[in-house]
């Protein structure tokens, strides 16, 4: 390398050295346009001046690099404080009371789980939460998947590198159902009292699938299962439409088609009028007047059956829907993906304040 | 799954009311949502049949002709010669005159352009010729594959004719989700569908005469095949072949291609399409290989055995695998030739050269076919209708209807083995089921005559009859999906319509749930903290590596996905703070100065486990404050984030003394996670009681510089169980008002550095002491000097007053005289 480039790093070392006394945020530095400048310059050089040129670059790199991170962590950090009390001693400091109403906000899935959970609630259902760890039995075998069955492909599921206690291997669920087993058998007492299974289990499910607008790996739904004697297929759609109507206060069209899950016999997928235009089509149900909208089925025997409850004597049903998607809907929220986000832009839409 | 109407009235004698709408609705509400419906006529209006008189090479053109086609003058508006004759230029190398062959005329859509972007054909001049429409090919009409020239039809076709009279194209195509018929393998067929479809709208299906068990093919006896099936218990319990030999390749029929593509499959050649049709017909795969490939000598001998590991295999589709134990492989007593079920192999295909073949039809296990398919990343028509379980029992019959088919196109064939059938032991014929009356009353919520549930199953050739209380029903063999009394209860629901059912609302005890405390608090926060300014988030609960390692987290106490959509989606987060912490800097940026982000969330450590032997989930809410232009240098953050919990546990009832101490050697492990990124000196943990409550703090440089944070940020995460237990034991009790006037007086006192609670402590005992009985007092910090020697000036509002007397200003004075 000859003298000239030796002495075009040097003054750029010399600049970021400067720099790393004056920048708030060191990590800049690594991108400055000057060390930029450089790596470009080496493939402009002749071949016998290009290799030792970069060596001289990426050692100058380094070096930088060193000299933020040990300035990072000698940076002196901020003085201890008295952590007992309950507000700053020092003259200047200042005190700083809580934000104000109107810029708070709750997450509008969260808003909507609560009225889901409240409606049910005042239909006679209790609560209980999902799990967001769960196991095969549970996700699967309880709910008469067999090892190995394709209906299984259905659930692009996470699995877990850890197992469990007894060595079972563990998993992200997929869906709620995966609570079905546990709620049958929390409240089995209560068919011996002669009232029935009636649990609304709300929760957090995981899909192994791409994310775009629509899709999403993580996101809520709402399982629903009710036993007890002589239960009807009539009953279950009943109680969805008296569920939908409360949700959507007003009346709504529905219809049912057959569907197939392995926990349900009769399985349906139910649907209902778009409650948006009124069956006119609109964007929401693109154009068709109708949205599909929960799965839902009567109780399979064997699932009964794992969860210790006779199915001679008792039958019911189960559903599960999307929390996401009637959020969607509602709100007109185009983009399943903000409400991760964390992005206050989305959230504070639903402040008492409105944006800002 | 596409199923055809056209179809399903040619060859399974479908006899419904035509009226689209209706078929559409009762298939949905009956057998499956429909994803899509479109009827092919309109797309060949104009089509006609027409031969070419002359065809000429334009000079001055590599390629293409001037034509003469004859139409029988049935189109009208266009130009014609003085003969009658049409003009139109065509690039095909097989056009030719005397051929017979279909012609778009000017004004109509290129079938195949329809559904992306319509193409209309015009009258144009190509190389100064006037064309008049196009002649086309199979691939431009949607009824084969072939775009190497034009259609060819046969010599005896009417002139002039309109070709979707031709081919049947009068023709409703109806795509059914598969999904609802996972269960249901005989529905990945047309015959399947068109007996559910005639049974829905209301009439009694017959199979035709060549689907029955006892039809089996009258065959050779020549020793030519032999099958050795090993795997008859565990991946294949029928296995059937015949060889047939004079056989002549060739296109199919178009009527053949054209049904094969309006249900979605390429034509190929006629004895690949005969196979394919034969599958799309009755759901069960066949599958054909060059009988001269396989032989050795004149003699076949077939192995169906697992594969061996790292045995090779090329496909048909030209890509080659490494077989697996796993696989089940079809094999001569050299080498694979298929991996069963799935794909055959590349070098026994048909092909023009073909002159005998075996004709393969099998049943493979549903579970072996599935993991061959997902190791190798294969999915195939077949693969799609074994894995739904297909009915071993119609092999022999389906096998009779493809020779059927294959005599039709090529009238020579003749078989040239007899039919090898090896079959399972275990393999027993479908019996009766039964389910009482009553319980399929109870479902249905209505009472149906035996005759009219008798009547609805026997639409679907299910015989059934009840004896005594029970209804009786023998599946028939196509269907595997009857095993219990559910399954007939799903049946007589569905085939009577669920629309049709009465719905009624429950009749139960009107007993209110007891509420979940743990949720009721959870959504309690949220409204107490969304009333403070606070905006809730929800972040993922997978996080990557380099967040954990920026919140010095341990990696290895964080449950890991084994298969991550990304890198950034690995971990179980361990705290809920780095994911607030990875939400802050993003919405200062995008103009957010000030604000507080919570979340309500589970976290999981290794080696915490619940009592069900799971991975124990704690509940926490962690709540961050980061305002950007403000200085933390006396912990100005800090002492923000406590204001904050003494509001949360005022609005959540509870009263308690908090005790704030070093974050070190915390032994709840999801606390102490939370408490890594925290910085010594400005954080500490938090308790009641003796029980752990939670974390706050500012962050240490390392995460603060990592994440973008600003100075003035600080994080708090609670263990909301131990709240929720808290609200039971620790409720702020109502005090009586008193009606005497309450006195205030100051005082003030110095503390050594960081001593706060002490001071305040020794106060509040010393206060306790000295007050006479019936005094109440609060004490309120109020204000804090910093003198120059590092101790600290407390100054405190004493506030008290009496129930049964008015206080005196010197009472209290002499009291707070006494305190040191």
């Amino acid at each position: 390398m000859n003298d000239e480039l030796t002495a075009e790093i040097a003054k750029v070392r010399e600049q970021l050295l400067g720099q790393l006394n004056q920048v708030q945020n060191k990590r800049e530095i690594l991108r400055s346009p000057s060390l930029k400048s450089l790596y470009s310059r080496i493939s402009t050089l002749d071949p016998q001046q290009r290799a030792g040129f970069g060596q001289a670059v990426n050692a100058l790199k380094n070096e930088i690099e060193k000299l933020i991170q040990s300035d990072i962590s000698n940076t002196a950090e901020l003085p201890p404080i008295d952590i007992t009390a309950p507000f700053g001693s020092d003259k200047a400091s200042e005190r700083f009371g809580l934000l104000t109403a109107d810029s708070g906000s709750i997450h509008p899935l969260m808003r909507e789980q609560d009225l889901i959970c409240e409606i049910f609630s005042n239909m006679g259902f209790s609560t209980m939460e999902s799990r967001e760890i769960d196991d095969d039995w549970h996700m699967f075998g309880s709910l008469n998947f067999p090892e190995g069955h394709p209906a299984r492909d259905d659930y692009d599921t996470f699995n877990i590198v850890q197992t469990d206690e007894q060595g079972h291997p563990l998993l992200s669920p997929a869906h709620t159902s995966t609570m079905q087993n546990r709620a049958l058998q929390a409240y089995q007492d209560e068919l011996k009292h002669g009232r029935p299974i009636a649990v609304i289990l709300p929760g957090r499910v995981f899909r192994h699938e791409d994310v775009d607008v629509r899709h999403e790996h993580t996101f809520y739904q709402f399982e629903g299962i009710y036993v007890a004697e002589g239960v009807t297929i009539g009953n279950l759609i009943a109680t969805l439409v008296s569920f939908l109507e409360s949700y959507y206060q007003k009346n709504v069209s529905f219809s049912t088609q057959p569907f197939y899950f392995p926990f349900t016999e009769p399985s349906l997928e139910f649907s209902i009028g778009c409650p948006f235009c009124d069956q006119q089509g609109c964007h929401i149900c693109s154009g068709s007047g109708w949205i599909e909208l929960i799965g839902c089925g009567m109780i399979h025997p064997n699932v009964l059956k794992a969860a210790g409850i006779d199915p001679n004597k008792y039958q019911g049903f189960a559903w599960g829907c999307g929390i996401d998607r009637l959020a969607m809907m509602k709100y007109g929220i185009e983009d399943v993906r903000l409400f991760k986000s964390g992005r206050l832009e989305f959230l504070r839409q639903f402040s008492p304040g409105g944006n800002l | 799954m596409k199923v055809s109407l056209s179809l399903m009235r040619r060859f399974y004698g479908l006899d419904i009311d035509w009226n689209i709408d209706k078929v559409t609705q009762r298939i949905g509400a009956q057998l499956g949502a429909i994803e899509s419906v479109s009827y092919l006529k309109p797309l060949y209006e104009g089509a006609l049949i027409v031969k070419v008189i002359d065809s000429t090479p334009i000079s001055g053109s590599d390629h293409l002709s001037l034509c003469r086609i004859d139409d029988n003058t049935k189109s009208t508006g266009v130009e014609r010669g003085k003969d009658g004759l049409i003009q139109v230029v065509c690039g095909a190398s097989n056009v030719r005159a005397g051929m017979n062959t279909v012609w778009l005329p000017p004004g109509s859509i290129v079938p195949s352009s329809a559904a992306q972007a319509p193409l209309k054909i015009t009258a144009k001049r190509i190389m100064n010729q006037l064309s008049n429409g196009m002649i086309a090919s199979p691939r431009e009409l949607n009824i084969g594959s072939d775009h190497s020239g034009i259609v060819e039809l046969d010599d005896n076709v009417a002139i002039g004719s309109v070709l979707s009279d031709y081919l049947q194209l009068d023709d409703w195509v109806i795509d059914i989700e598969n999904k609802m018929f996972t269960h249901r393998p005989d529905l990945f067929g047309q015959l399947g569908v068109a007996r559910e479809l005639t049974a829905i709208m209301g009439r009694t299906f017959k199979s035709p005469e060549w689907y029955a068990l006892t039809n089996k093919l009258k065959s050779a006896d020549s020793g030519k095949l032999s099958v050795t099936n090993q795997l008859l218990d565990n991946g294949c319990p029928r296995f059937c072949a015949v060889a047939i030999d004079n056989l002549k390749i060739g296109p199919s029929p178009l009527w053949l291609q054209s049904y094969l593509s309006r249900c979605g499959i390429n034509p190929v050649n006629n004895i690949v399409d005969i196979t394919n049709f034969v599958m799309i017909s009755t759901a069960q795969p066949l599958h054909a290989y060059d009988l001269d490939k396989i032989a050795a000598g004149d003699k076949v001998e077939i192995v169906v055995r697992d594969a061996i590991s790292h045995e090779r295999l090329s496909l048909l589709d030209g890509t080659e695998i490494e077989l697996n134990d796993q696989d089940i492989v079809i094999a001569n007593s050299v080498r694979a030739i298929g991996l069963g079920g799935v794909m055959g192999g590349r070098d026994s295909l048909i092909s023009e050269n073909t002159k005998s073949i075996v004709l393969e039809c099998a049943n493979f296990d549903m579970y072996r076919i599935r993991r061959s398919s997902m190791s190798h990343g294969i999915f195939t028509e077949a693969v799609m209708r074994y894995t739904k379980g297909q009915s071993i029992w119609q092999c022999q019959p389906v096998l009779t209807y493809a020779f059927s088919l294959i005599k039709e196109l090529c009238p020579d064939a003749k078989l040239a083995s007899e039919v090898v059938d090896t079959i399972g032991q275990s393999v027993k014929p479908n019996s009766e089921v039964g389910v009482k009356l009553n319980k399929l009353e109870s479902y249905l919520g209505i009472k149906l005559s035996p005759e009219n549930i008798v009547a609805l199953l026997t639409r679907v050739e299910i015989p059934a009859r009840v004896h005594d209380d029970q209804l009786l029903v023998t599946p028939p063999f196509w269907r595997t999906d009857i095993n219990e009394g559910v399954d007939i209860i799903e049946e007589v629901a569905r085939l009577y319509g669920y629309d049709y059912l009465p719905k009624s609302d429950l009749q139960r005890p009107l007993i209110p749930p007891v509420p979940s405390k743990p949720i009721m608090i959870r959504q309690k926060l949220r409204h107490i903290l969304a009333a403070a300014g606070a905006n809730e988030v929800l972040t993922y609960s997978f996080v990557d590596s380099k967040l954990l390692s920026v919140a010095c987290q341990d990696i290895q106490n964080a449950y890991q996905i084994a298969n991550p959509l990304s890198p950034e989606l690995t971990y179980y987060r361990l705290s809920l703070i780095p994911s607030l912490l990875h939400k802050v800097h993003l919405n200062h940026k995008a103009g957010f100065n000030k604000f507080a982000l919570f979340e309500i969330g589970k976290t999981h450590q290794i080696g915490q486990t619940g009592a069900s032997g799971l991975p124990a989930e704690e509940d926490h809410i962690a709540l961050v404050v980061s305002y950007e232009r403000e200085s933390s240098q006396s912990g100005e953050a800090y002492y923000l984030l406590r204001t904050y919990l003494n509001y949360i546990l005022g609005s959540l009832n509870i009263e308690v003394d908090l005790k704030f101490s070093s974050t070190e050697g915390i032994k709840q492990p999801a606390l102490a996670s939370a408490a890594l990124p925290l910085l010594d000196g400005r954080s500490a943990l938090i308790s009641a009681g003796g029980i752990a409550l939670g974390v706050i703090g500012e962050f240490s440089n390392q995460t603060r510089v990592a994440l973008k944070l600003p100075q003035f940020c600080a994080g708090l995460e609670l263990d909301t169980t131990a709240l929720v237990n808290l609200t039971d034991s620790f409720s702020r009790e109502y005090q009586l008002l008193s009606r005497y006037p309450k006195i205030t007086q100051d005082l003030t006192l110095a503390a050594h550095t960081n001593d706060y609670i002490e001071l305040y402590d020794k106060i509040n005992i010393q206060l306790t002491k000295l007050m006479p009985d019936d005094v109440r007092y609060s004490l309120i910090p109020l204000d804090a000097y910093t003198q120059k020697n590092g101790s600290v000036n407390w100054t405190f509002r004493i506030v008290c007053d009496s129930n049964l007397r008015t206080l005196t200003d010197q009472e209290l004075a002499l009291v707070l005289k006494r305190i040191r």
